[in-house]
């Protein structure tokens, strides 16, 4: 067995090799004149029609391998070790169960607070050179699973099945077919811009309470774009506990055969004394 | 037997060849030479000579017309026997390529023709270009890129030696000829069977032009001769041993010594290639290759041949060459005669038992020895001599 450090890991033929500069053996060996050292992936990576992992291994790795010929030209590497390089900890330091490195990000108004509590050596965690965390904490009473983007989007799934999303830009998300949400607690929904909600077909809102609309500091707004054959209907008693303002005709319904349909606008009233003889319209 | 004239002996600037009871030097087509010599001291020399761990020893010699001079370094003392008087004792020497080969490791990368590689690497290593040399016989057509791993640089010539062979197919081998005076020699063995020894002078005339013969004392061949004259004639030898006729036959058949059927997995392309036999047994042989592009561009290993027919066919002829063996025994020494020259035997003259094992051989190897004899050293050879068995 030997042991190496990867110097390149741009392999011509995208095979996954890597040059590795082995202890003693390439002391005054070039890294252009290495050779690429093919490396042994484990047996849950079928590695075949396009299946399968990249490996991983960066520029620096430690690693172990064999030689495949005995004048040791062909390496192959079998794995990397974890250890100190030029004194920085090679292990990831969620690994090692050390303080969450996010911790001091900004976070929402009611975001939750993380369930991060790991204990060495429950957290199993992949972290790629550029920051991208994926976590399996198996640590007990604290199971977590977090994965995040280097910017600081993440989500996390912490020990009792609570979720946080954390997203640092914008989303966007497309259902070709159905959506479905089922909650069956509250939801509570903070937009500190505008919101808009564009419904192409019908919008049905059931409520078994009360609907409360309010707006401090604009005007509400129910119309149809189509005033001729369209309306908005108050399907309900209306109690108006302001001024109501009609800028229109108003008109009551017809109440019975005999008893004609009024427009409020322009209506007359029969003389209490001289039935013959009608009121003036309203002023 | 006819005497050497002239040995002179120095070490550290000491001539002691009055002490020297006996010399011998050994070369191989195998490798380097090397030798040790007996002495007795009765001036205690040795204490002189270890100081310090290689001293430098210069052996010069006269034979006939011929005269040699040899740069060797020390490497320890042995069988020592100590009396009131002084000690006798074996000194052991090896060549100046062969101390650095051991001592000296190489870390580089080399590219080119095998025995491109090859002089480069045994150029780094004897930096001192009078007491080592390379010339080169053959040019090999295997090349490639070998990256040495901080390995010696004896492991590593042998390494590209290994897998090296000529537009023939024939392997190479890197050696040393006493005649060279310290030049080792990269040559295959087809060169070597078609470097014919048969010329040297004699003070100053030409005594042999064609393919020399080794010939067996005839003792008693006719009413006039008893053998002793034939003993004082150059190549004369006394005793002719077959050491081997393909020994262990089966043996060598089934670890393919006569060809194989090669099958060669390529781990980066995941990919098996079926070669049909090259010789005349297809004994099954399984083997990794190693990757196409084991560097970058179109650059390969010049090893990446190594399991592939044509190389077996280079291997096997190189072992099979030693299936016949035969060992000239104390044979009038041949001046100029050394390893890597083909030369013909007479082993059995009108007897019996002259057979087809008198034919065309490789000289493997030579045992020379300096014996003091009357107060004169006599000079003989023990000729290591091969063929192939199957020729």
């Amino acid at each position: 067995m030997y042991f190496g450090i990867v110097k390149s890991v741009s392999d011509p033929k995208k095979l996954g090799r890597v040059k590795v500069k082995i202890y003693d053996l390439h002391d005054n060996i070039k890294t252009e004149d290495l050779p690429w050292s093919q490396v042994m992936m484990p047996a849950n990576t079928p590695a075949i029609n396009g299946t399968g992992h990249s490996v991983n291994l960066a520029i620096g790795s430690l690693v172990a391998g064999i030689f495949l010929d005995g004048m040791m030209q062909e390496f192959m590497v079998m794995g990397s070790l974890p250890t100190k390089t030029e004194g920085i900890e090679d292990n990831n330091v969620r690994v090692r169960a050390e303080a969450d490195p996010n911790a001091d990000e900004e976070t929402g108004s009611y975001q939750p607070s993380s369930g991060y509590a790991p204990v060495y050596p429950y957290n199993n965690v992949m972290e790629t050179e550029s920051g991208h965390v994926k976590e399996y904490d198996d640590t007990p009473s604290a199971e977590r699973i977090m994965e995040r983007h280097k910017s600081g989007t993440q989500y996390e799934i912490v020990a009792n099945g609570s979720k946080t999303e954390r997203i640092v830009r914008d989303n966007y998300q497309l259902v070709v077919g159905h959506d479905t949400l089922e909650v069956f607690g509250d939801v509570r929904i903070i937009v500190s811009g505008n919101a808009d909600v564009a419904v192409a077909g019908n919008m049905n809102t059931a409520v078994g309470g009360n609907i409360d609309a309010t707006s401090t500091t604009g005007n509400i707004t129910l119309k149809t774009t189509d005033s001729v054959n369209k309306k908005v209907v108050l399907d309900a008693n209306v109690l108006v506990k302001g001024n109501l303002v009609v800028n229109q005709t108003t008109t009551t319904s017809a109440q019975s055969s005999t008893r004609s349909a009024v427009v409020l606008d322009n209506h007359t009233h029969d003389d209490f004394d001289s039935p013959t003889v009608q009121t003036g319209t309203p002023n | 037997m006819i005497n050497l004239q002239n040995l002179k002996v120095t070490v550290q600037n000491a001539d002691i060849a009055p002490m020297v009871l006996s010399l011998t030097m050994f070369e191989t087509i195998k490798g380097n030479i090397r030798g040790s010599m007996t002495v007795l001291d009765n001036m205690n020399f040795m204490d002189t000579f270890i100081a310090t761990s290689h001293a430098p020893i210069e052996i010069h010699w006269q034979y006939e017309s011929y005269q040699f001079t040899y740069n060797f370094y020390g490497d320890g003392i042995s069988d020592m026997q100590i009396n009131k008087l002084g000690k006798q004792y074996t000194i052991h020497f090896l060549a100046y390529t062969t101390m650095n080969a051991q001592v000296k490791r190489i870390n580089n990368a080399f590219s080119g023709r095998s025995d491109q590689i090859i002089y480069d690497i045994f150029t780094e290593i004897n930096d001192n270009r009078e007491l080592g040399r390379l010339m080169i016989d053959t040019r090999s057509i295997t090349k490639g890129k070998y990256i040495v791993p901080n390995i010696k640089g004896q492991e590593a010539l042998n390494n590209v030696v290994n897998s090296s062979w000529d537009n023939n197919k024939s392997p190479l081998l890197l050696y040393q000829r006493l005649a060279d005076e310290g030049d080792t020699r990269l040559t295959s063995l087809s060169d070597m069977n078609d470097t014919e020894f048969g010329l040297y002078e004699q003070n100053g005339t030409i005594v042999y032009k064609n393919t020399f013969t080794l010939k067996a004392t005839v003792a008693g061949a006719d009413e006039e001769s008893d053998g002793l004259e034939a003993r004082t004639q150059i190549g004369t030898v006394s005793k002719f041993v077959m050491d081997e006729f393909n020994t262990n036959f089966t043996h060598k058949i089934a670890s393919g010594y006569y060809g194989q059927k090669v099958q060669n997995i390529s781990l980066d392309e995941t990919s098996s290639n079926d070669f049909p036999p090259a010789e005349l047994t297809n004994i099954p042989a399984t083997y990794y290759k190693l990757q196409n592009n084991l560097f970058d561009g179109d650059t390969k290993s010049v090893f990446s041949t190594l399991c592939e027919p044509d190389s077996y066919l280079a291997y096997n002829q190189k072992r099979r060459v030693f299936n016949h063996r035969m060992t000239a025994m104390d044979t009038v020494a041949v001046p100029g005669l050394s390893v890597g020259y083909s030369i013909e035997t007479d082993s059995g003259g009108s007897n019996m038992s002259n057979s087809k094992t008198d034919t065309k051989y490789i000289i493997a190897s030579i045992q020379h020895r300096f014996t003091m004899q009357d107060g004169e050293f006599q000079y003989a050879q023990d000729i290591g001599l091969i063929r192939d068995g199957t020729e």
